[in-house]
């Protein structure tokens, strides 16, 4: 009897038990904060966590699939490369003009995820100085700049991309943010990134007194590059050239010279004289790179860029354009070498993957420059730059071009092959076509309509010509899961 | 003792059930008890009257709701309710119910693919799989003041595309689609720009041919043929004003019907049989026609399509351009193009063809390697080149090295990794040949003697050549007369061919490359052995496959492969590795 009593004393001992915690899984006594993390309230504390939650910003920038979004948006649709064995679909589908909003190319979700990383910074830095009184305002104000520029740089990408974005300033941080953000326009994009640039420009430092800061951080040089290049696609040559001319006169920069060690100096050690802002890739945090060019096969370099782009001479094989064979590419198989290689002969591992993402370099500035004098009027200082580029890099007499001063179209036909020897595979080509053909009302429409015939396959190509004549096509749709997601968003007129 | 236990029955029941309620109490959930929410096509179009309330109807009246309301895989062109508007008005009619069930019934299958093609697999030409109809229904662009739209047959224009339904895919389109009742015959007797082509292909018999719809014809082999027409401008343009011109020209029997009529043989040379879309004739190199021995052969060049644009016998021949804008026209039984360059049969005699095996497209594009010494190209798979394939392992294009020169063509020679017959080797390489005139050939495999291809059996279009090749052997060597190597006693060119064996460089100045004080005539391993000869039944590209069947390892290396038309000289010109070609003395 006693045993069979202790018995049901255990067992409605275990049952209060459970009836106790049953019924307090509903209430919301207990804590809410998290024990494996750090909350909001708890962060911004000091300047230690500012710079953190920065360095959190340039992280977010190597994220995959960043890197490899820039990649493909900047060349799968221009005239340098050509798909391998192992290309998706949606990637051919890209290249045959027959783009449709659930093509996962179209994917900007990992872009505005490094937005918000900015945008959290720029709403809950300022915080930092009530509590921190080692922190400066001219300290805070650095680290807002950086997050600014960032910020700008990837609205950039985003409205040459899709034209049309939603305009995200503010940080997700609450369940009651509104993430239903309709698109602004193009151009209301591209005010808020020239205000960005031009906030961030006064408030970022020159140098951080190490070169790897200096090429890895947002420097006011960095800042002008973007500018540049944002002037450049709105046709302000004026102030293209302004901000070009402050990283020139600055002294700052040169062109690494074309010797044995250039390739080496620029791509495979990285943060060269010549860079001004590179994605800082590292053993840590490797690039897409080989796994897209060499494990994948995805793509290789077209046909076209060894014969015609770099062109050989025919009479002496050792007189070489140093940014062709061995360098951007191998000239033999067509791969893509120029995130692969440590020198002309051998080449990196798949652990050893981290050649950085070369945002801008200097020959861009020059170049940059190069197109706005030429608009300008003032084509013999554009063909002098190109004359300087190409002297660095001993390009062969065969890849030149004889133009009259005063031929603004021909100036940009040379302008545009430089920069495709240049920036091979660097993400900038489909942009380089896109800022030229539009210019003037789309008066350079043949430079996009020149690229199907030698990339889409032919039973694509008519229709790819027809569709690529219409302006609309020129940009992205939006990703159908953004659509389904964002009741605010409308697609883009093409894809309708 | 009963109550007590009752009650504790009864406490223990109340204290389950409250922890049931509790636990449960937290919060509803709900569950979705179907496995999709997609709606089929039928229920689709149901939902939407406002667009789609006549295509319900005409389903309904023809009885395909109820398919388009259960499981498969189609894709249905929807018109749109004004494009039924449009459709009604041009017949004359004002309701879908004044249509016949069986002109409803076409209709519908017409607008209907048993397949699931999405917008992206829409390209220049016909869609991949034929309408329910039997016609294939065709895509292109447009573009209208800077705004492009995707035609669908050149009747309608896409409004909405890729709609996924649980059971296929519907487009919406602007126009109802009408399928193509014409004839090939009436359709080119339709134009009268093809007056003069009409006569013609009266006077030859072939418009009768021509005017048979699909389901009478006879044979259900030859229900489609795909016609390239030529315009009265056209014939003008290469000097025929008039039928009686192009008769006087060609007809030289009189008898234009008579099958070995030039006239008949020209516009059986512009029919080709099958349904052929511009794309399918770029795609292939050459097409048979309704001439029997007789092919064109095609290519796409910046865009343009070339019929007959060939290099043949070291000179080129520009092709006749198809005018791309006007062809592709679908009709009952065929698709009609149009030329915008006149091209006949061209009379060719059998000419030899000094293969250079290396001269392919691929490798030529080679920059710094092709004929570059001492390079070699990466090694490719099957699969990575458009005229060679094998079975499985590598072949490679490569140059000899100055240090060690095997007298071959152009110095440069393709490397096969192995040709035997062990079962995970490559046991077979498949040549493209170029354009050989029909007649009869001596093939000559010209080679490099290695470790493989003990023994290889030559197949000229899947036919057994008479001998099987044994390419391991060395000749006897090469001995040193004064300052030149040449032939050893007891043997002589003549000799060797006799044995079918030749020496296929040559000449008083090739450089011994031990000593380039000497020169050399003949070279132990590298020589052509004779395979067979060949009747090459029409002109056009065959295949040529070196088929192993010895065992043994070790590569094999290839220079040239040689079709001499058999009254020919075997022996000469003979091919150096400088490039240059030495002529027979005379």
């Amino acid at each position: 009897m006693s045993i069979d009593m202790n018995i049901k004393i255990k067992f409605y001992t275990v049952l209060l038990l459970l009836v106790t915690l049953s019924s307090t899984s509903c209430n919301k006594y207990l804590s809410l904060e998290p024990q494996d993390g750090i909350i909001r309230q708890n962060f911004w504390k000091t300047k230690e966590q500012l710079k953190a939650a920065v360095n959190g910003c340039y992280a977010g920038m190597l994220a995959d699939p960043l890197v490899e979004n820039l990649f493909l948006w900047g060349e799968l649709r221009g005239d340098m490369l050509a798909a391998g064995v192992g290309v998706r679909n949606a990637e051919l589908n890209v290249i045959n003009v027959n783009i449709s909003s659930t093509n996962t190319i179209a994917d900007w979700s990992i872009i505005y995820k490094a937005i918000n990383n900015c945008n959290t910074v720029l709403d809950f830095g300022p915080e930092v100085l009530k509590y921190d009184n080692t922190l400066t305002q001219a300290t805070l104000n650095g680290y807002l700049g950086e997050a600014m520029a960032l910020r700008g740089l990837l609205y950039f990408y985003l409205a040459r991309s899709f034209g049309d974005v939603p305009l995200k300033l503010k940080s997700t941080s609450s369940d009651d943010d509104n993430l239903e953000i309709p698109k602004s326009t193009q151009q209301q994009v591209f005010d808020q990134i020239i205000a960005d640039l031009k906030q961030a420009e006064q408030f970022v430092a020159t140098s951080y007194g190490n070169r790897n800061d200096d090429k890895g951080r947002i420097t006011r040089y960095t800042v002008n590059a973007i500018l540049a290049d944002v002037y450049l696609w709105l046709d302000k040559y004026d102030d293209c050239v302004k901000a070009c001319d402050y990283i020139i006169n600055s002294n700052q920069f040169t062109l690494v010279p074309g010797d044995n060690n250039w390739y080496s100096t620029v791509y495979f050690q990285g943060n060269s004289n010549e860079s001004l802002f590179e994605l800082q890739f590292n053993q840590n945090k490797l690039n897409p790179f080989y796994n897209m060019f060499i494990n994948f096969k995805r793509f290789r370099a077209a046909l076209k860029v060894a014969a015609e782009v770099y062109t050989q001479d025919f009479f002496d094989i050792t007189n070489i354009d140093i940014r062709g064979n061995d360098a951007s590419l191998k000239f033999n198989d067509g791969t893509i070498y120029k995130y692969q290689g440590i020198n002309a002969n051998s080449s990196r591992t798949a652990a050893a993957s981290f050649a950085h993402w070369f945002v801008y370099r200097y020959p861009d500035v020059l170049l940059m420059k190069a197109e706005a004098l030429n608009q300008q009027g003032n084509g013999q200082a554009a063909l002098n730059a190109i004359e300087v580029i190409r002297t660095r890099a001993n390009a062969l007499p065969s890849s030149a071009m004889v133009v009259d001063p005063t031929d603004r179209n021909g100036v940009t036909d040379y302008l545009l092959a430089e920069r495709a020897r240049e920036f091979a595979f660097e993400g900038k080509r489909w942009y380089d076509l896109l800022r030229n053909a539009r210019r003037n009302n789309y008066e350079r429409l043949d430079l996009i309509l020149n690229v199907v015939p030698t990339t889409a396959a032919d039973e694509y190509q008519q229709a790819a010509i027809v569709k690529l004549r219409d302006k609309r096509s020129h940009y992205f749709p939006i990703f159908l899961y953004e659509l389904q997601t964002n009741k605010a968003l409308v697609q883009n007129p093409f894809y309708q | 003792m009963k109550i007590l236990n009752s009650y504790k029955w009864l406490a223990s029941v109340t204290v389950v059930v409250l922890l049931a309620v509790m636990l449960s109490g937290c919060k509803r959930e709900e569950f979705t008890e179907t496995t999709t929410g997609d709606v089929n096509i039928t229920e689709y179009l149901q939902q939407d009257p406002n667009q789609f309330s006549t295509l319900s109807k005409v389903l309904q009246i023809t009885g395909s709701d109820n398919s388009l309301g259960g499981y498969g895989t189609y894709t249905l062109f929807a018109p749109t309710n004004e494009a039924f508007a449009k459709y009604l008005t041009e017949s004359g009619k004002t309701s879908v119910d004044q249509l016949g069930v069986e002109e409803l019934k076409d209709l519908v299958r017409f607008h209907l693919i048993r397949d699931t093609i999405t917008t992206d697999k829409f390209t220049d030409g016909k869609l991949r799989t034929n309408t329910m109809y039997g016609q294939s229904i065709l895509t292109g662009a447009q573009n209208i003041n800077g705004v492009t739209t995707l035609t669908i047959n050149r009747q309608a224009t896409l409004v909405k595309g890729n709609i996924r339904a649980g059971n296929g895919i519907v487009h919406v389109i602007d126009r109802v689609l009408k399928p193509s009742r014409l004839t090939l015959a009436q359709a080119i007797e339709q134009n009268p720009n093809y007056s003069i082509f009409t006569q013609a292909l009266k006077e030859t018999g072939f418009y009768d041919s021509l005017n048979v719809l699909p389901v009478n014809a006879p044979d259900t082999n030859k229900r489609f043929q795909t016609v390239l027409a030529q315009s009265n401008a056209v014939f003008a343009a290469a000097g025929y004003s008039s039928y009686s011109a192009l008769k006087s020209r060609f007809s030289k029997t009189g008898d234009p019907k008579s099958v070995i009529d030039s006239l008949h043989l020209f516009m059986a040379y512009h029919i080709l049989p099958g349904l052929k879309y511009l794309p399918d004739i770029f795609n292939a190199s050459s097409h048979v026609t309704l001439a029997p021995l007789d092919v064109i052969t095609t290519k796409l060049v910046n865009q343009q399509i070339l019929v007959n644009d060939d290099t043949f016998d070291g000179k080129y021949e520009p092709g006749a351009l198809i005018n791309r804008v006007a062809s592709d026209n679908t009709t009952a039984n065929g698709v009609l193009h149009d030329m915008a360059a006149h091209y006949a049969i061209k009379v060719r005699f059998p000419i030899p063809v000094y293969w250079e095996v290396t001269d392919q497209p691929e490798f030529k594009r080679l920059t710094g390697i092709y004929r570059v010494t001492n390079k070699s190209s990466p090694n490719y798979v099957t699969g990575d080149l458009q005229d060679i394939k094998w079975q499985t392992g590598s072949v490679s294009y490569r140059v000899a090295p100055e240090a060690r020169q095997f007298y071959v063509y152009n110095n440069d020679y393709l490397f096969i990794a192995a040709l035997r017959t062990a079962a995970t080797a490559n046991s077979f390489v498949e040549f493209k040949t170029p354009l050989l005139v029909k007649g009869r050939y001596k093939v000559w495999v010209c080679f490099i003697r290695r470790g493989g291809g003990k023994g290889v059996s030559v197949l000229f279009n899947g036919e057994p050549l008479s001998r099987v090749l044994n390419l391991t052997e060395s000749l006897p060597a090469q001995v040193l007369v004064g300052n030149r190597w040449t032939y050893p006693a007891g043997t002589s060119p003549e000799s060797l061919e006799a044995l079918g064996k030749k020496i296929v460089f040559g000449g008083p100045s090739v450089p011994y490359y031990n000593n380039p004080a000497q020169t050399i005539e003949y070279y132990r391993d590298s020589y052509g052995l004779l395979a067979g000869t060949i009747d090459v039944q029409k002109t056009d590209r065959h295949n040529l496959r070196l088929q192993a069947v010895a065992d043994g390892s070790g590569d094999v290396q290839i220079d040239m492969i040689h079709f001499i038309p058999e009254n020919m000289d075997q022996l000469y010109p003979k091919f150096n590795p400088d490039g240059s070609v030495i002529q027979k003395p005379q």
